[in-house]
Parts: structure tokens; sequence; C-alpha cells
């Protein structure tokens, strides 16, 4: 296990550098910085004097070492447009998008998992054709559209939520549900698949054999075996959420990062996007780092070499 | 029938079980009328080819059995007749009074509990068994069936285990309640040679050793030999022959045994041409009136495609299912 | 003499196994194939057996080129193939052509069955279409087949007629070497007997040569005249059937049919047991691969590695108590 452990340590910390080498490479090709930082009419002497301020003389892995020391102090430069600190822009930000990425995550992989074991269970039956209608209309639909519904059926019509802003736990309802939708039906059809395959593995048969309740086959056994596979991609699941609370935030006027990012977009606020995709990255290879590692406390597989 | 027990342990009167065939809802006669019996420490081998019936009549005996499955008959076992009883019932009886074990060992465990958790399970539903006395008794178990060190192995997954010390543990735990009989469905169908033998030997010295009744069901005739003492042909869902295995080996009666047997490479020179049983055996939705095998018997005559064959009777408890049974 | 169909000279494959992390020096290596050396007559079937893990499997993964020869030769029908240049390895894929266990998953479920059989035709390009429907049509009368099966599923067929496809789509190339590896076992009894009598038609009718696997010692009797035991990537004993099978003298080929079981009730046999579990071929043992389960070992057998050395029974063993032929008897 230790061994096991320390490689995925190893492996997110790799995927950061690279992350953190992509985001400075992109932000070099997306053209000279002096071009925006110096004043449009200054001479060639002006503009060398502030790429020697700003050590953008130096040779391209220096400055590399440089953003990397600037990073790890949580200095991202300042925002363009607001001309405040963009780490702590986004920081501020932050919690936000983690309550609404995190309630989607936890709904979506519980209600998945269960209306997956249902589905299986109830091989079959009308409860099986509807629990996959729903995951196929889940992951067809797109989000935006979902959430406009949402807005107009639970906010508009029936006016029972509200549908802008973050203000009480109320507020929390429609975005979260209407983000955790795709990821659940994906949670939900892999648990139903993966039921359905333990049920036939020979191990099943001969517990039935033991004279073990089905009640202790079903939920000591197959569910444990069926979650091995599910565990494998809810951190891919996780990735997606993230990247959906985008859209999500902008349907329901959600105050996270993700506005913020599509504002730095349009604004090409540079330091702010960066700093606000380093960020999530971060939480991204962090939280799948732990689901790497609660798969190795379900399978005693990979806990013991 | 054979054996000097006058008590058998299992006794099947009259089995039949009909399954909804899924592809396209068809009714499947899947045993039509089978009769068997088995003594305290006897063997019986019930031998045939795939959908012949062989499997279904043995999972019949505790319902193991889709949920479509219908059974009919009697099967007399420990002062009850369990073709009445409940699934609850059954289920109580499975794992504690009849044992089963299956295909291969490699897979009969789940791969995410300890070995001590699986061997624990039948003994705390049927026993009750707890703390020091569960413990005792797995320690036991495995001593029994020739495993060293079983703290150690108590305490280990089934992938930390070689093939020899799974099929050990599985039948540990096939005998953890002191059952009567034990069920082995196609026992050694998926082993090598070696492992195979070796999981026929410890079969056997389980049996010798508990007094258990032993129904092994194969399409193998080399393991029907090895270690059965009584065997059972079955061809579409009937026991087209019963018998010692000695008198079956010997002299089979039925035609269909009689190509099986010949159809073994071990009975003919090196090289030269098999025996073989030509045409498919009928589709159980749609059996035709007489005699099942009739549309592949070498011998048939006219009356086998109308009339259904009564069982002829020999000496020592040999009987077949044929017209032509007494013709030599 | 006329030159073998095949020769297999001391081949080898490792594989890198994956290395501890952190790990120092050189990485282990899973010796599956390690110093094979066998050669098949043309028109004989000869038989590799030996329980999994032996290395068989990876030795006709090699010979298919499925897996890259770490060293070693291997000469089809007197030409060096192993570093052949593409012509060169594609002319000898249309001659070796496989059967495999599972007809099932080893036919593509979406084809029809002439197109399966067809394949190996249309990618070889040189026949017209015509030809092509001809040769088909041949092909499933050969193999037994009704005329209409060459417009059906492979899941419209038993396991047998399955297999009867497999074998019909090995011989479309017209090969000269079909490798079969555990043909039968997927079979019932009286099914195995009609594949087999049809491959000894076939071999008959062709001048085929077979390289059979099997697991089942019988079959391997029935239809080989050579063959050989593998245990932990070597070969530890070779001959002819009748020497290998009855009167084996390598303790590994011994134990192995030792456990062959018995045709009848009257000639169970004791068994010679094995004790331990098989070596990993990470590691395997000094000297003599088998002596850690070896009912005779002696100390010396952990330092002489024994290479095969005719017997005095007449077959090769690779056992250094394996009583030897004297040069008079080798003579001979």
């Amino acid at each position: 296990m230790g061994r096991y452990i320390l490689k995925r340590l190893w492996r997110a910390l790799i995927t950061l550098i690279v992350i953190s080498m992509l985001i400075f490479v992109i932000a070099r090709v997306t053209g000279d910085p002096i071009a925006y930082l110096a004043p449009e009419d200054a001479s060639e002497q002006e503009l060398a004097q502030v790429r020697a301020r700003l050590g953008l003389d130096k040779p391209i892995y220096v400055q590399y070492a440089f953003y990397v020391g600037d990073a790890l102090r949580g200095d991202f430069g300042n925002s363009l447009r607001y001309n405040r600190p963009a780490f702590e822009m986004v920081l501020q930000r932050l919690p936000a998008t983690i309550q609404l990425s995190l309630i989607a995550f936890i709904v979506s992989t519980i209600l998945g998992i269960m209306m997956g074991v249902l589905a299986a269970l109830r091989r079959d039956t009308w409860i099986d054709g509807a629990l996959r209608l729903l995951a196929v209309l889940g992951q067809s639909a797109p989000s935006f559209w979902i959430g406009i519904l949402a807005i107009m059926i639970f906010g508009v019509h029936l006016q029972w939520l509200p549908t802008s802003g973050r203000m009480g736990p109320e507020y929390l309802i429609l975005p979260s549900l209407t983000l955790a939708l795709f990821s659940m039906a994906s949670v939900m059809r892999l648990t139903r698949s993966a039921m359905l395959e333990t049920q036939t593995q020979e191990y099943v048969k001969f517990l039935r054999a033991k004279g073990v309740p089905e009640s202790q086959i079903i939920f000591k056994h197959m569910l444990r075996n069926a979650l091995v596979p599910v565990l494998a991609v809810l951190g891919i699941q996780l990735s997606h959420l993230v990247g959906g609370t985008v859209i999500i935030e902008i349907v329901f006027n959600w105050p996270g990062v993700g506005r913020l990012m599509v504002e730095a977009l349009l604004n090409s606020d540079l330091p702010l996007i960066q700093a606000g995709v380093m960020l999530i990255a971060i939480s991204v290879v962090l939280v799948n780092l732990l689901v790497d590692l609660s798969y190795g406390l379900v399978d005693p597989r990979i806990r013991i070499e | 029938m054979t054996d000097t027990n006058a008590q058998p342990v299992i006794r099947v009167e009259d089995l039949y079980v009909s399954l909804r065939r899924r592809r396209d809802g068809a009714t499947i006669r899947a045993v039509n009328g089978v009769n068997f019996s088995v003594g305290r420490g006897r063997t019986l081998g019930i031998v045939g080819e795939s959908g012949c019936g062989k499997s279904t009549a043995a999972m019949a005996l505790v319902r193991l059995l889709p949920k479509s499955a219908e059974v009919r008959g009697a099967i007399h076992f420990d002062g009850r007749d369990l073709a009445t009883e409940s699934q609850g019932a059954l289920r109580r009886i499975r794992g504690r009074k009849i044992a089963m074990i299956f295909q291969d060992p490699m897979v009969a465990l789940d791969p995410l509990f300890t070995v001590g958790d699986q061997l624990a399970e039948p003994l705390r539903e049927h026993l009750d068994l707890d703390g020091e006395a569960l413990h005792a008794r797995q320690v036991e178990l495995l001593q029994a069936v020739g495993i060293s060190s079983p703290e150690t192995r108590l305490k280990q997954y089934p992938h930390q285990m070689s093939g020899g010390m799974l099929q050990r543990i599985v039948g540990a735990i096939a005998i953890a309640c002191n059952p009567e009989l034990l069920i082995a469905d196609e026992p050694t169908t998926a082993l090598d040679p070696t492992a195979q033998a070796g999981y026929l030997e410890l079969l056997e010295r389980l049996s010798e050793t508990y007094g258990l009744a032993l129904i092994v069901v194969t399409h193998d005739m080399g393991v029907v030999s090895r270690i059965c003492h009584d065997v059972m042909v079955m061809y579409a869902g009937q026991t087209v022959e019963y018998g010692p295995v000695r008198a079956i080996f010997d002299q089979p009666r039925h035609p269909y045994t009689q190509a099986l047997l010949a159809s073994i490479p071990h009975a003919v020179e090196p090289g030269a041409c098999l025996p073989t049983i030509e045409g498919q055996p009928p589709d159980l939705a749609a059996l035709p009136p007489g005699c099942p095998f009739a549309a592949r018997c070498p011998k048939v005559v006219d009356r086998c495609r109308t009339e259904a064959p009564p069982p002829v009777e020999f000496a020592g408890g040999q009987r077949a299912l044929c017209w032509r049974a007494d013709e030599r | 003499m006329t030159i073998p169909i095949l020769e297999v000279r001391d081949l080898k494959k490792y594989y890198a196994a994956s290395a501890p992390f952190f790990h120092r020096g050189e990485r282990p290596v899973v010796r599956a194939v390690d110093g094979v050396s066998f050669t098949i007559p043309e028109g004989e079937t000869f038989g590799l057996i030996g329980e999994s893990g032996c290395g068989k499997t990876t030795t006709v993964r090699t010979l298919l080129g499925l897996e890259k020869v770490t060293s070693g030769t291997i000469r089809f029908a007197g030409e060096e193939v192993q570093d052949a240049d593409q012509a060169g390895w594609r002319r000898y894929r249309s001659s070796v052509q496989a059967v495999f266990q599972d007809p099932y998953s080893s036919l593509s479920p979406r084809m029809r069955v002439w197109e399966i059989i067809a394949e190996p035709l249309i990618t070889a390009g040189k026949m017209s279409k015509a030809d092509i429907k001809t040769r088909v049509a041949e092909l499933l009368e050969v193999v037994g087949l009704p005329n209409d099966a060459g417009e059906r599923f492979p899941h419209e067929f038993s396991g047998g007629q399955r297999q009867r496809v497999a074998i019909a789509r090995g011989l479309s190339p017209q090969p000269r070497l079909l490798i079969l590896d555990e043909p039968v076992s997927a079979l019932d009894v009286s099914i195995r007997a009609q594949i087999l009598n049809l491959l000894q038609a076939l071999q008959d009718k062709f001048g085929l040569s077979y390289l059979l696997i099997s697991h089942d010692l019988d079959i391997v009797a029935h239809m080989c005249r050579n063959i050989a035991v593998m245990y932990l990537g070597r070969i530890v004993e070779t001959g002819t059937v009748a020497q290998v099978r009855d009167n084996p003298q390598h303790p590994y080929a011994q134990a192995l049919f030792s456990a062959v079981l018995p045709p009848h009730p009257d000639k169970i046999k004791p068994r010679i047991r094995l004790t331990g579990p098989q070596p990993s071929p990470l590691n395997p043992p000094s000297g003599c691969r088998f002596r850690t389960r070896c009912p005779v070992v002696q100390p010396i057998c952990a330092e002489i590695e024994p290479a095969l050395e005719q017997t005095r029974a007449g077959s090769r063993a690779a056992c250094l108590f394996a009583p030897r032929a004297s040069q008079e008897e080798i003579d001979r």
C-alpha cells in the first residue's frame, strides 16, 4: 500500500508540474506581455527596462523558475482589469465553486449508485426502464438547457426555489442538481452494468450455495465489487463537474470561479485566468488523489502487492 | 440402490424441471422424470453433454435455479421433501446440510474479502458461531483440508493464494457445517491435469472421511471412472442409463452411453478415426415423441420414433431406457 | 533428408516486468519462453503440452508474430522468418494459420460466415470476386458445413459448427502449417470426436502439418506423432508419443502423465504428487527449474542446469538422473 500511495502522490505532483508548464507556455505564446504592460508610445529603451524589471530578458527556463517561485507564494500578479491580486480574487470565489461542485459530486455519486443498484436488481421491469430513460436524458441533454428548464419550472412557474445568486442553502438546490444530473446518469449506468456483471460471477453462485442471505450477497459482496469500477471513474466525473460549473454558474448567476473565469476570458485578463486555472487544477488533482487512495481501501488487490 | 446402505442420504423420484427460455419465452423441459439416490460415503456421477439437464437436475435439489424454473417430483432428504419446501427453508439447508462447489476454485471466492471472512459466513449463518468458537472452527477446518499455518491464511485474500490452496479452501467452506450431501458441479472442467487430479482426490477424501454423499456433475467419463461408484447418464433431460460404474464401463446398454465411451480417444488406435455421434441433441422446447435419442441412434428402429422406451432393469441395479437395451 | 516445415531453435521470449517504484538497476524480466527448440516434419502433428504458465501459449504467440522474439530462430520450410522483411513475413503468415479454443470469441459476430472465411483472401487481394465465392463454397464443403452456411452469422451455429467455420477460415489462404490451440476444449465429447476426425482428414487430404496445444493429454496422444512437455518456459522432455507417454523419464513428465484420468475404473493408477506451488518465471529456481517440486531432487540439481539428453528409453529429457543412452544406443 505504501508503494501505491507513493506512486499516486508522485503522479499528482507530475500532473501539477505539467499543468503549470502548460499555463506558463500558453501565457507566453498568446503574445508578448510587454505589449499591454508598457505604454503604447514607449521607446525601445523603456521596453528593455520593463523587460529587465519583469525578468523577461532572461532565458525561458529562468522565467519559468521565477513564475513557479511566485506561484508557490500565491503571486500570479494583479488582475489587469481590477488591479487586485489575481490569486486573492480567485481564492475569494473558490468556496462557492467548491460548495457547488462538492454537493453535486456527493448527490450524483450517492443517487447514481442507489439508482444503479435498483435498476440492476429490477432488471427489465418498468423501474429499470424508467431509470435508464432518465440516464439517457441526463447524459444527452445539455446542462444549460436543463438549467433554464429548471428555472422556468421551479423558479418562474411554481415559484418553489430561488434561481439566481447565492444566499441561503435553498439557493444551492437547483444549480447543484442541474450540475449533478450528467454525472449521476453516468454513475448510474456504470453501477447498473457493474452490478449485472457481478451477478454472473462464480463467487455469487458460491455464496448462494453457502446459504448466505440474499440481502447480504447484494449489499456486502455484489455492491462492493460493483463499486470498484465505479470508483475508478469518480475522479473523471469530478473533472467533468468542475468543468460543468462554468455554465451552471452563468445560468444561475452563481458567484464562483467559473463565472469569474468567463469574465476574465472576455477581458483577456491573463493573470486572473492563470490563477484560476491553476487553483482549479490543484483542487481537481487533490480530489482525484483522494479517490485513488480510497480505491486501495476497497480493493485488497491494490492494497496488498 | 446398489449399495449396502438401507437409508440413502438423498432419494429423488420423478424429478421434472421446466424453465422459460429467455430468447423466445418457450418452455424448456430441462429435466424429464429423473430418479436416483445416493448413500453415505457414496459418489454418484451425473454425466452428459451440455444441455442434457445434468446441472439443472443437481441444482434443482436445492432449487438454485432461475426464477422461471418449475420443479415437480419428490426429493427426499433429511426426513422431508425438498421439492415442497420454501426458498427460505432451502436457504437454511444450503451450505449446512447440502454443500455445493462449482467449476473453478480460482473464481469461487469474492476477491475483496479475506478467506477467513468467507469461511466464517456459513458458520455464522447456520451454526451461530462467534468469537473464539468461530475462530477455533475456522482453524480446525483449514487443518482438515491440509492447509499449514491456518492463522495466517485466514487473514489472506484469494489473490494471495495458489490454485491448489484455493481448491482446499473451497473444500473447507463446503464441509464447514458438516453437510450430509456435497454436490460438485463440473468441478474440474477448467483445470490443468494435475490440478484436476488433486481436486478429485480432495473430494474423494472428504467424502470418505466425513461419510458425505457426493454428487459429481461432469461431462468427462474420466472423472466418472476416477471417483464415482454409480453413474447416471443423461440425454435430453432423461436418465438414459443408470448403474454401478463398473457395469456401465464394462457393458454399457444404451447406445448413447456406448457412443460416449467409444468417442474417448483412449478407446481407439492413435490416429485412427474416432466413432462419433452425428447430428444434434433435440430442442428441449419441442421434444419429439418416442426416444429423444432416436434421431442420432445407430440402432434405431421404427418403434423408437413413436413410443417412449420403458426402463429395462439388469442385474446389479443397472437400468437403461432403450427398446433394444437387452440386445447385445 | 527433407526440409522440416517448422524448425524452432533456442527460442526465447522475455518480458520486462513492471519495476518496483524507485527501483534501481536492471528491470526484472519474466522468462516466459526460455530456450525452446523443436522441429515439425512436413505433414506431421507435433504436440506441445504442459500446464498453465508453462510458456506454450507464449510460444504460439511468437510463432504467429503476435509477440516479438527475444532471441532464437524460427525457420519455416528452411527459411528464417523471425527477422524477415515485410514481404517475407507476410508470405510466412499466410502459410501459418491458427485455430483457437473458443470459436465464439475468435469469430467476428457481425460478419457473415462467408465474409469471415473470405477475409484472408480479400486482404491478399489476388483473387477475383467470383474466384473467392468458389473458394469459400469449396472450403465450406471441405469442413462439412452446408452450402447455405455462408450467409449466416456465427451465433446461429452450435459450438462444433463454429469450430468448423474457424477451421475453414484457417484453411482459406492455403496454409501449410495450422496451429491448433486447444481446438476442442470447449466442445462436448461427441462433437470433439467429429472435429478431431475432420482435422485428421484434412491433414491427409492437403498434407497439412499441425502444431497442437492441449491440456487434454488423451487428445494429444491420439493426434500427435511427436510431443514435447514444457515446464516453466523450457522443454523438459520430448520424443514420440509412445516414448513420452508410456515411459516418461523426466519426473515432471511422469507426474503429468500420472494425473491423466483413467479410461476405466479398473485402471486407476497411483498419482505422483507435486508439492508446493509452481515458481514464478520472474525468478526461476537455479539449476533445474523443476527442482523445487521434484520428488527425487538432489542437492546437485540446484547447481547444474540439465540439458535435453538422449535417454535410454528413447526420448530426450532434461534431467540429471534420467538414465542416459550409451553412445552405441545413440548411434543405433
